[in-house]
C-alpha cells in the first residue's frame, strides 16, 4: 500500500506524539508531598490528543483527491535559495557572539543580499557596515542594551 | 468613579509627552511595517517588544498598540497598489482597492482605507471602552474552571474560525501546548523535555516562535518565489475623495465598523474573517452588487473599516480575560507578562492607568494615523519600490537583532532560525501557525488552570461540566469544533439546490 504525502505526515506526527508521550510517561514522579495532578499528566493528554488528531488526519488524507494529495510540494519554488538563507542564518548565529555584531550583521548582509541576486559588491558593503555601526550605536549607547562586542573589544579606541 | 471620569484619566496618561513620543513612533513604525511586504502586523508587533525594554510598561503598550494599528491601515496601502496584502486581513481589500487603482483612483481608494479605518478606530474605542469594565465585572466570577474552559474554547475557535483546515489547525495547536510544557514545571519543580541543556529550563520563549513562525517563515517564502521578488508599483494620482465617493463609503464604514467591532470581540474571529463579513454584507444590499470586484468604493471601504475595529474588538477579550483571540493579540499578551503584568479582570482595577491610558491613546492613536497616512502615500508607495532582495536581509537582520537584544544568547538565535524552517514547512505542508503561537502562550495559564481546578476537586475531572458556566463554553466550543461541518453541509445543499434549479 503506498501513502499519499498527507498521509506520511500523518504517520510522522502520529510517530512524534508516540515518543512525547513515552517521554511524558517517564517524567519523574513528584515525591515530596501529595499532589493531586503530578507534571506527567497534561502532556500525556496532549500527546493523546495529537495521536488522535494524527489518526484522523491519516484516514481524511485517505479519502482526499489523490491529484491534490500528491501535488508537487515545491512547484514554482526555488528550495536552494531557501537553504542559502537558513544556512547563512545558522553560521551568522553560530558566529554572532564571537566575531561580534556590527562586523557578523554586515559579512550576514552582504552575503544574503549577494545571495538574493544584488549587485555592486562596494556598494553593499557600505550599506550593510553602516547600518550595522548605527543600530550598533542606537542600541548600545541611547538604549543601553547590550549587543555582542566580539572583535571590536580588540581596537584600540 | 464614572467612566469619564475615569477617561479622563486615561487621557492624562496618554497626553504626556513621552506617552504622545512613543504612539507617533508606534503607529509610524506600524505603518511602515505594515507597508513593507513580509512582515504583517504579528511580526512587527514581535520584532519592536524588545525596543519598548526599559520603558515603563503603560508606555510600551502604548506603542505597541500603536504598531498594532498601524499594521492594520499599513497593510492595505500594499493590497490597494500592487494587490499583495501586508497582512492578513487586508486580503479582501486587493479585490476592489486594486482595481480601483488600476483605474486610477488609487489616491481615493487609500484614503477611504484611511478615513474608514480613523472612523472605525473611534466607534470601536467607545464600544471597548463601555463594554470592557463590564465585562470585567462579570469575569471577577470566574474560578479555575471557568478559566480552563474559556481557554479551550479561545483554542478551538481560533483552530475552527481561522484560516486554512481546521484539522491541521487543531494539530499546530496541539504542537504548541507541547512546547509550552518545555522547561520547568513550577508547581513541582520537575524538568520537563529539557534534554539536560539549561538553556531551555525557561520554556520555549514565546518571541522567538512568533518572529520565526511569522517573520522568518515570511523571508523564506518570499525569497523562494522568484515572481514575488519582483513586484513593483508607483502611485501617479490624486489622494482625497470626491464628494461622490463620500456619499458612497460612508455608510459602509458605518456598518463596517459595528460589524467588525462584534465580530473582534469572538476569539479567533478577528480581522480577516470580520473582512470577508462585511464585504459579503456591502455586496448583498448594494443596489449594483455587480460592480463589486470591478473598484466599487464601498468594497474597500467597508472591509477596511471592519477590520481596523476588529483590532479594538479584540482587545475586550485580551484586556478582561486575558484571552487573545488573534496571533497579534497573544503576541500583546505575551509582552504584557514579560513586564509583569496579567491582564485579566483584575487589570482595570490594578493598573487603572494602564486600561485607560491605553484606551485614551487608541483615539489619539487614531487621529495620529490619519495626519500621518495622507501625507505619507507617496512615501509609501516609493517604499515599496525597494528592491526585495535588499529588503529580506534586512528583515532578516532585525529579527536575529531582536532576538539576541533580548536574551544575549547564541542558543535563542539559533533556536530562531529553526523556527523560521519549522514555519516555512508549516506553510509548505498547509498548516496555519497562528494556533500554534496563540497555545504556547496559552499552555502554561491552561495548564495551571486544570490542575487548581482538579485541586479543587481532588481529582474530579466533572468538576469542568457541572459548573454552569464552564460547561457553557465546552459546549459552545464543540459547536465552533463542528462549525466547518454545518458550513460543508449546507454548502452541499445550497449546491444541490442551485443545480436542481
Amino acid at each position: 500500500m503506498s501513502l499519499n504525502r498527507e498521509q506520511k505526515v500523518a504517520v510522522g506526527l502520529a510517530a512524534f506524539a508516540i515518543i512525547y508521550m513515552v517521554g511524558a510517561w517517564r517524567l519523574p514522579r513528584f515525591s515530596l508531598g501529595t499532589t493531586v495532578v503530578d507534571s506527567y499528566l497534561f502532556p500525556l493528554v496532549i500527546g493523546a490528543i495529537l495521536l488522535g488528531l494524527s489518526a484522523i488526519y491519516f484516514f481524511v488524507a485517505k479519502k482526499a483527491d489523490p491529484a491534490t494529495a500528491n501535488k508537487p510540494l515545491f512547484e514554482g519554488i526555488d528550495l536552494k535559495v531557501v537553504g542559502k538563507l537558513a544556512g547563512a542564518s545558522l553560521v551568522y548565529a553560530l558566529l554572532l557572539e564571537f566575531l561580534g555584531f556590527v562586523v557578523a550583521t554586515t559579512f550576514f548582509l552582504v552575503l544574503t543580499m549577494w545571495m538574493l541576486g544584488q549587485k555592486g559588491l562596494w556598494k553593499l558593503f557600505a550599506v550593510s557596515a553602516g547600518f550595522s555601526v548605527v543600530v550598533y550605536l542606537v542600541f548600545v549607547k541611547v538604549l543601553n542594551v547590550p549587543l555582542a562586542e566580539g572583535v571590536l573589544k580588540y581596537l584600540p579606541f | 468613579m464614572s467612566v469619564l471620569h475615569y477617561l479622563g484619566n486615561g487621557f492624562a496618561v496618554a497626553l504626556l509627552p513621552v506617552n504622545i513620543f512613543y504612539c507617533f513612533i508606534g503607529s509610524l513604525m506600524g505603518t511602515v511595517i505594515g507597508v513593507l511586504p513580509g512582515i504583517g502586523p504579528i511580526s512587527g508587533v514581535a520584532i519592536l517588544i524588545p525596543f519598548t525594554f526599559g520603558l515603563d510598561p503603560t508606555t510600551a503598550m502604548i506603542m505597541m498598540a500603536g504598531v498594532y494599528y498601524g499594521a492594520m491601515y499599513g497593510g492595505s496601502t500594499t493590497s490597494i497598489l500592487i494587490n499583495t496584502p501586508g497582512e492578513n486581513a487586508s486580503v479582501v481589500t486587493c479585490l476592489d482597492g486594486y482595481q480601483m487603482a488600476r483605474q486610477g483612483r488609487a489616491g481615493a481608494a487609500l484614503a477611504t482605507a484611511a478615513v474608514g479605518s480613523f472612523i472605525a478606530g473611534t466607534i470601536s474605542v467607545i464600544l471597548l471602552m463601555l463594554l470592557a469594565p463590564a465585562l470585567a465585572t462579570y469575569a471577577i466570577k470566574f474560578g479555575p474552571p471557568e478559566y480552563f474552559s474559556l481557554m479551550v474554547l479561545g483554542l478551538v475557535a481560533v483552530a475552527s474560525l481561522g484560516e486554512g483546515n481546521m484539522l491541521k489547525a487543531l494539530i499546530s495547536m496541539s504542537l504548541g501546548l507541547m512546547l509550552a510544557t518545555v522547561g520547568i514545571d513550577l508547581q513541582t519543580g520537575t524538568r520537563r523535555f529539557t534534554f539536560g541543556m539549561a538553556d531551555l529550563l525557561d520554556g520555549v520563549q514565546f518571541l522567538i516562535l512568533a518572529i520565526g513562525l511569522f517573520a522568518l517563515a515570511e523571508v523564506f517564502d518570499t525569497a523562494s518565489k522568484s515572481e514575488e521578488m519582483n513586484d513593483r508599483i508607483a502611485v501617479r494620482d490624486r489622494l482625497w475623495l470626491s464628494k461622490e465617493d463620500w456619499k458612497a463609503a460612508t455608510p459602509p464604514i458605518l456598518r463596517g465598523s459595528f460589524l467588525g467591532f462584534f465580530m473582534g470581540i469572538l476569539p479567533g474571529t478577528g480581522a480577516i474573517v470580520s473582512s470577508f463579513m462585511s464585504y459579503l454584507l456591502e455586496k448583498r444590499i448594494a443596489k449594483h452588487p455587480e460592480r463589486f470586484g470591478k473598484g466599487a468604493i464601498e468594497g474597500v471601504a467597508g472591509p477596511e473599516s471592519a477590520n481596523n475595529a476588529a483590532a479594538a474588538g479584540a482587545m475586550v477579550p485580551l484586556l478582561t480575560l486575558g484571552l487573545p483571540g488573534s496571533a497579534t493579540t497573544a503576541v500583546m499578551l505575551g509582552a504584557l507578562m514579560m513586564f509583569g503584568i496579567r491582564p485579566g479582570p483584575l487589570l482595570i482595577a490594578e493598573h487603572p492607568n494602564l486600561f485607560w491610558g491605553l484606551i485614551a491613546s487608541m483615539y489619539i492613536g487614531n487621529a495620529m494615523l490619519v495626519i500621518l497616512n495622507l501625507p505619507l502615500v507617496g512615501l509609501f508607495a516609493r517604499m515599496l519600490d525597494l528592491p526585495k532582495n535588499m529588503l529580506l536581509p534586512f528583515i532578516l537582520a532585525f529579527s536575529f537583532l531582536g532576538i539576541w537584544a533580548t536574551s544575549t544568547s547564541t542558543f535563542d538565535v539559533v533556536l530562531l532560525v529553526l523556527a523560521g524552517v519549522l514555519g516555512y514547512c508549516m506553510r509548505l505542508l498547509d498548516f496555519p501557525a497562528a494556533p500554534m503561537l496563540l497555545s504556547l502562550v496559552l499552555g502554561d495559564l491552561l495548564e495551571q488552570a486544570m490542575r487548581q481546578s482538579l485541586t479543587l476537586s481532588d481529582g474530579n475531572p466533572l468538576i469542568f461540566f457541572t459548573r454552569p458556566i464552564s460547561i457553557g463554553l465546552l459546549v459552545v466550543a464543540v459547536l465552533f469544533m463542528l462549525w466547518p461541518w454545518f458550513r460543508s453541509m449546507s454548502e452541499k445543499r445550497l449546491a444541490k439546490e442551485q443545480s436542481a434549479a
